[in-house]
């Protein structure tokens, strides 16, 4: 059937969308940050929603943009500033953040379709229903449209900054020393993943996209010596995620975005025990090789 | 409004509930570990999800021990694997929290589908609603935190070493590894039973927020539990009546906003790191330079034109400050009987001669010790000292006295004083 495609399709999309911009996030060692971001794009998402009603207009993708920016300064500078460990800032900031917008959909959006639901889980066959209609045939649904911008915009971005983003990744000092602008780097990579935050939130919920952002690069660099096969690796495995997360998916008549989790939670699982770099049987599959 | 007697266990359930994830919340984050505590929260959907698949009844004993062991193995997975450095951390925790969460998805989704029909509200577990909490749920959350409590307090000197030196505490004779068992269990319990009434991810705020809030009132371990615990009662009560009062509002968001609040004022007008102790301790440290200043000034003119009192315009000459300034600073300096102040005319007492001498004797010093050692012209001397003279202690006086000998002029033929 044609909507089984788009569903695979605008899934591994999403996956290669979180996973290239992830692959950085993870190197740099800001993981939760994103789990942050992802919670704390909520509000933005919610004020947004109450004036434009729709869950794919540009306006959805500015509010989340500019609540996730706010995120990542107040971590940071409370942070910095005020002596508070990092890891605590994050905590406070972000569940008051997601709190803020739990508020604001039920004490304001019960008026119009959003729920909490939606925002938590995600489902990927909602988003087929909405399509994109030119000249009166139908072109797919916007979802994909959206989530193939997005891909453009991440990949012209990693492609466009790919020497400044690898050095910042590996030795931020460095990086500043030599004159890249770091901080101007840092805010846009945050921008980029509260817009693809946002872009795939309504096919995997906010928690599960944290699982595309981290665990989708950390198989990947398990697997890889450098840092392109990373990236093209993560684009794979997330490729045969999405399409064996369908499988699994169909098989037992379960919810698409968490079997595609479950797929990459096993993939992660398997990385883990065989990766030839630091796997837990490195020892007794790759020393007697020698 | 009058108060159902539901509203009292609520109540209740929330002041233990607030104490006892104070205390293991300031626990994690004095260890800096304050996300494994998310980890922990996401981690209990699927033990959840088993529980209500493998017992088809929505029983809390069952949900509590399914959800608290997922949570368990998943904290086991993350320090383990942390342990033998296969993967940094962060990506640890944020891809345990967010696969063990996409499993318990998948379950519920699974769940939503079977024909039994009394599967609404496990979703109660996500979001929390305290207003359905029931006697049952309030005296488990009641005997889970007195246990807490009790094997705090019993183990409090452990507890404080296993904390503070891990190393330390490697070295002694204790089962430690108990300790963290112990810990780990609790936490996971406390998450199980809390969250029916904040929700899943609101649960972490409770362990955060709190501890982060102490941090800008008090500097003591026990000092910071027991704001922790009184501020968190305080802003759960306040959310439970927020919620209870004004339609479409959770109970969890709102405690966690009125938290947000609190830590926002905290912020801005804590006792230590916040906003307003550091304008005040630049304050502090502005107002003693000019003090510094002014009674050097005051030295200085009494030396060249050799009179007893000097008046406030030449003061306002020799030190550039606003005369508004210099009678605050003059104020100041007669409660503290440096200075004798009437009618604009200013002496110095024996003790403001004694300290404006040593201000000007340092100054002089220090000029001395520049041209000397580090051979710099005379004109570059006076910025320099005119910063230093306000830090050089004691000992370092003495210091520069002994190396230069005790020298009587400075580089401009002055008298060091």
């Amino acid at each position: 059937m044609i909507s089984d495609w788009w569903i695979i399709v605008n899934s591994a999309l999403t996956a290669a969308c979180c996973g290239i911009l992830g692959s950085f996030i993870i190197l740099r060692r800001m993981s939760m940050l994103v789990d942050a971001i992802s919670h704390a794009v909520l509000p933005g998402i919610v004020i947004a929603y109450l004036f434009t009603e729709s869950l794919q207009s540009i306006w959805l993708l500015i509010g989340a943009g500019l609540s996730g920016f706010a995120t990542v300064w107040l971590i940071e500078s409370i942070a910095k500033r005020y002596n508070l460990h990092e890891d605590a800032s994050i905590g406070s900031i972000y569940t008051s953040m997601f709190a803020l917008g739990i508020i604001l959909i039920s004490s304001l959006a019960f008026r119009v379709d959003l729920d909490q639901e939606c925002v938590l889980y995600g489902e990927v066959s909602h988003t087929l229903f909405d399509v994109l209609v030119i000249n009166g045939k139908v072109a797919g649904p916007k979802a994909f449209y959206l989530l193939l911008g997005i891909f453009i915009i991440n990949l012209a971005f990693v492609l466009l900054n790919y020497k400044q983003l690898k050095v910042m990744s590996f030795d931020g000092v460095f990086a500043s020393t030599i004159g890249i602008s770091t901080s101007i780097l840092h805010y846009t990579l945050m921008g980029l993943v509260s817009f693809t935050t946002v872009a795939s939130f309504e096919m995997v919920g906010s928690i599960l996209v944290i699982a595309y952002f981290t665990a989708l690069p950390a198989i990947a660099y398990l697997f890889s010596y450098s840092l392109s096969a990373m990236l093209r690796l993560c684009i794979l495995t997330g490729i045969l995620c999405a399409v064996s997360g369908y499988f699994i998916a169909l098989w037992w008549g379960v919810s698409v975005s968490g079997a595609t989790v479950l797929s990459m939670g096993i993939c992660l699982l398997v990385a883990i025990f065989v990766s030839p770099k630091k796997g837990l049987l490195k020892p007794w599959l790759y020393a007697k090789s020698k | 409004m009058e108060l159902l007697p539901s509203t009292w266990y609520i109540l209740i359930s929330a002041l233990f509930l607030s104490v006892s994830s104070s205390v293991l919340g300031s626990i994690l984050f004095h260890k800096k570990q304050a996300l494994i505590g998310d980890v922990i929260t996401h981690a209990v959907l699927p033990g959840v999800c088993i529980a209500f698949l493998v017992f088809r009844e929505k029983n809390i004993f069952w949900f509590l021990v399914g959800g608290s062991s997922t949570a368990m193995l998943a904290t086991y997975i993350v320090q383990y694997l942390h342990r033998k450095k296969v993967l940094s951390e962060d990506i640890l925790l944020a891809s345990t929290l967010s696969i063990f969460f996409g499993i318990g998805v998948l379950f519920l989704s699974y769940i939503q589908q079977l024909p039994w029909g009394n599967q609404s509200g496990i979703d109660r577990f996500i979001f929390g609603q305290a207003s359905t909490l029931s006697l049952l749920d309030a005296q488990v959350i009641a005997i889970i935190s007195v246990a807490i409590l009790t094997l705090f307090i019993l183990g409090f000197r452990a507890v404080k070493i296993w904390v503070f030196d891990i190393q330390f505490a490697g070295t002694l004779n204790f089962p430690f590894k108990i300790v963290e068992a112990l810990f780990i269990v609790f936490l996971c319990l406390l998450v199980m039973t809390g969250l029916q009434s904040v929700g899943i991810v609101l649960m972490s705020a409770m362990f955060v927020l709190p501890p982060s809030i102490a941090h800008f009132w008090k500097r003591s371990f026990t000092g910071g539990i027991i704001v922790a615990g009184l501020v968190s009662f305080v802003a759960s009560a306040f959310g439970i009546m927020l919620s209870l009062l004004v339609p479409h509002i959770p109970t969890g968001p709102a405690i966690v906003v009125s938290l947000f609040g609190v830590l926002i004022v905290s912020l801005l007008l804590g006792k230590y790191n916040s906003l307003y102790s550091k304008l005040k301790a630049k304050k502090r440290h502005q107002d003693k330079i000019d003090e510094e200043h002014v009674l050097k000034s005051l030295y200085k003119l009494m030396e060249s034109i050799k009179t007893e009192t000097v008046d406030i315009f030449a003061l306002h000459k020799a030190t550039r400050m606003s005369f508004s300034r210099i009678e605050k600073i003059c104020k100041k300096l007669e409660k503290r009987k440096l200075i004798k102040f009437s009618n604009n005319k200013i002496q110095l007492t024996p003790a403001g001669k004694a300290a404006s001498k040593r201000i000007v004797r340092l100054h002089r010093l220090w000029e001395l010790y520049l041209s000397e050692y580090l051979q710099l012209p005379e004109d570059h001397l006076h910025e320099s000292a005119e910063d230093i003279e306000h830090y050089i202690t004691p000992e370092v006086e003495a210091h520069l006295l002994t190396i230069m000998n005790f020298p009587k002029k400075d580089p401009h033929q002055k008298d060091i004083p």
